[in-house]
C-alpha cells in the first residue's frame, strides 16, 4: 500500500474508472453531437435539434417505418456537420441567401465526416444531398426523386426552420412561412413533401412545440426506441467527428485533443490499465475539449494575455464538456474523465473544485496530459516549452499537491 | 523487436521496425530513436512497411519523439504504411495531423 505525501492512503482512489456499456440510445449521442454543432458566441442555438423535430414530425406524416425514421432525425440532427465557422453558420441560416458554393462545400465535408461512421452506413449519403434541390441545378446533377428522401426531408425542415424568427409570436408567422415554402414548391422542394408540409402547419402544435423548447420531449421520447450495440470503436469514431470539429477552430489547438488523447492513452497502457482502459481513456481525450465549442474564437486566437472575464468565459469549457457528455446513458467514467481534467487533487481546479478523493485515477491521467500538450504546443502569446521545461512545470505543480505523482513519473520515464 | 537504421546522408536517416510496436518493446524503439536523436539528424523517417500494429505505448513515444525532434528543428516522417489498422489508427485520433504520413 502506498502513501501519498499528505500522507492518505490512496488504495481506493486508483481505481481508473468504469468502461461505456456496450448498449446506448443513438438519440443521445448524436443529440451531444448536434449540441456541439450548434454552440458558438457564448450561448447553444438548437438550429440542428429544431431540424430534427421538424423532420420528424414529417417523417411520422409520411409513416416512413422505425428504422428508415431514426436515420432521418439521426441524420437531421447533424446535417451541418461540415459546416466550419460561425460566419457561415450565419450565412446558412439566411434562408434562400445560402450561396451555392457553401452549400455545396458543407454537405460535402459533412458527409466525408459522417462516413467515419462506420456503423451508420447511410448517413453520410443523407447529408450529402441535403441542400439538393427537387428540380436544380446540382453540383452532381442529381434531381427528384434520385436524391434520397431523408435528405429532401431535411432539406425542406432546414429551410423551414431558418424562417422562423425568434423574436415575433410564432403563430403569427405560419401565414408567411407556408407562403414561402408553398413558392418553392416543384423548384426547391418535393412537391409530395410540400403538401405535407401544408397540413403539418395547420396544427398550431406544430408550432407551439418549437416555441417552448417542446421538441426536447419529443426527440427524448423518440430517442427511446434508437438503444443499439455500440461498442468502443464506435464510439470512438464519433469522438474521432467531436475531436475534428473542435480541433478545426484554431490552428493552434488545431492538434490539441489528438495530443492529449495519445499521451492520455500511453499512460493508461504505461501504468498497467488494459486495452479496453486505455481506449476508452483515448476517446474520453478525444471529446476531452468539447466544451471549447462554446468559447469564442477571438479568445482561443487571442495575442496576450486573457483578461479576468475572458478567462471566466474560457473557464466554462469543462462543465459543457462534462455535463453534454453526462447527458449520454452508458458512457462510464468517460464524463468525468474528458470534463475534470482541470480539476486540481487540491480542489484548487475548476468547475467543479473536485478533491483528490474524488478524482479517479482516468481524471488523473487526463489533467496531466492535458498539462504536458498544451505547455508543449505553441500559443498565440508564446511558444512551446520544450519537453524538459514542460515536466520541471509539471513537477512544482506534482510538488504543490495538484497533480498525481504516480501518472507524472509514469509520464517522466516515458519521455 | 529488431529495426534497421539506413544513414541516407548525415541529415536523413530511415529507420524500419518490424513486426509490432507494443509495450513490450516500445522501450527498444525509444533507444533507437534517442539514438539517431542524439546524432542531429533533421530528418528522420520511419518506415512501415514491416509493421504490422502498434499499441497505444508506441504511438505515445512516437508522439513524444516527434516533439523533441522539433524543439531541434527536425521532423519526423512515417512512411510506406500498409496496414490498414494502422492508418485507420492513425486517422481516428488525428495524428496525421500530427506527424506527417507519406502516402
Amino acid at each position: 500500500m502506498r502513501q501519498t505525501k499528505n500522507g492518505e492512503k490512496n488504495v481506493e482512489i486508483k481505481k481508473l474508472g468504469n468502461l461505456p456499456n456496450s448498449e446506448m440510445r443513438l438519440s443521445e449521442l448524436f443529440i451531444t453531437l448536434s449540441s456541439a454543432l450548434d454552440m458558438g458566441n457564448f450561448e447553444i442555438l438548437d438550429h440542428s435539434r429544431r431540424v430534427a423535430y421538424i423532420a420528424l414530425e414529417i417523417g411520422g406524416l409520411l409513416e416512413l417505418e422505425a428504422e428508415e425514421l431514426n436515420q432521418l432525425v439521426l441524420a437531421a440532427l447533424v446535417h451541418d456537420v461540415g459546416i466550419v465557422d460561425y460566419e457561415n453558420k450565419a450565412k446558412a441560416k439566411k434562408v434562400f441567401q445560402i450561396d451555392l458554393e457553401l452549400a455545396e462545400s458543407h454537405c460535402k465535408l459533412g458527409s466525408e465526416l459522417i462516413e467515419k461512421l462506420t456503423f451508420m452506413p447511410d448517413l453520410a449519403d443523407i447529408i450529402h444531398y441535403h441542400h439538393h434541390k427537387w428540380n436544380g441545378k446540382n453540383f452532381n446533377l442529381v434531381r427528384k426523386s434520385k436524391i434520397p428522401l431523408a435528405s429532401r426531408i431535411i432539406h425542406l425542415a432546414d429551410r423551414i426552420e431558418s424562417l422562423i424568427k425568434p423574436a415575433t409570436f410564432i403563430l403569427n408567422q405560419v401565414e408567411g412561412i407556408s407562403r414561402e415554402i408553398n413558392a418553392k414548391s416543384g423548384s426547391w422542394f418535393d412537391p409530395e413533401l410540400v403538401k405535407i408540409f401544408s397540413a403539418l402547419a395547420q396544427k398550431e402544435s406544430f408550432w407551439l412545440n418549437l416555441k417552448v423548447k417542446e421538441y426536447n420531449n419529443i426527440l427524448e421520447r423518440w430517442g427511446q426506441k434508437t438503444r443499439t450495440n455500440i461498442n468502443l470503436s464506435d464510439l470512438e469514431s464519433l469522438a474521432s467527428i467531436v475531436a475534428h470539429l473542435i480541433d478545426r477552430v484554431s490552428p493552434f489547438t488545431s492538434r490539441h485533443s489528438s495530443g492529449v488523447a495519445t499521451i492520455a492513452a500511453m499512460l493508461t497502457n504505461d501504468l498497467g490499465y488494459s486495452l479496453e482502459e486505455q481506449r476508452a481513456v483515448r476517446i474520453a481525450g478525444l471529446f476531452h475539449d468539447l466544451g471549447k465549442l462554446i468559447v469564442p474564437n477571438e479568445i482561443i486566437e487571442k495575442r496576450g494575455e486573457l483578461t479576468e472575464l475572458e478567462y471566466r468565459v474560457v473557464k466554462q469549457h469543462t462543465f459543457y464538456t462534462y455535463t453534454l457528455l453526462d447527458k449520454i446513458e452508458g458512457l462510464g467514467s468517460i464524463p468525468q474523465w474528458a470534463g475534470f481534467h482541470h480539476e486540481r487533487l487540491d480542489g484548487t481546479g475548476y468547475p467543479f473544485r473536485i478533491q483528490g478523493k474524488d478524482l479517479n485515477m482516468g481524471s488523473r491521467i487526463m489533467a496531466v496530459s492535458d498539462v504536458f500538450q498544451a505547455l508543449t504546443e505553441d500559443r498565440p502569446y508564446r511558444s512551446a516549452f520544450s519537453i524538459a521545461k514542460a515536466v520541471e512545470i509539471i513537477d512544482e505543480m506534482q510538488q504543490e499537491l495538484k497533480l498525481d505523482a504516480d501518472v507524472i513519473s509514469v509520464l517522466k520515464n516515458a519521455v | 523487436m529488431e529495426s534497421k537504421i539506413t544513414e541516407i546522408d548525415s541529415s536523413k536517416v530511415v529507420i524500419s521496425p518490424q513486426g509490432d510496436i507494443d509495450f513490450s518493446n516500445s522501450q527498444q524503439l525509444k533507444e533507437v530513436l534517442l539514438q539517431v536523436f542524439e546524432q542531429d539528424f533533421k530528418q528522420v523517417i520511419l518506415d512501415f512497411s514491416e509493421v504490422e500494429s502498434i499499441d497505444s505505448s508506441g504511438l505515445g513515444k512516437l508522439l513524444l519523439f516527434q516533439k523533441k525532434l522539433k524543439e531541434k528543428g527536425g521532423t519526423l516522417i512515417i512512411r510506406n504504411v500498409k496496414s490498414d489498422y494502422i492508418k485507420n489508427m492513425f486517422e481516428m485520433i488525428h495524428l496525421n495531423k500530427v506527424i506527417e504520413i507519406e502516402a
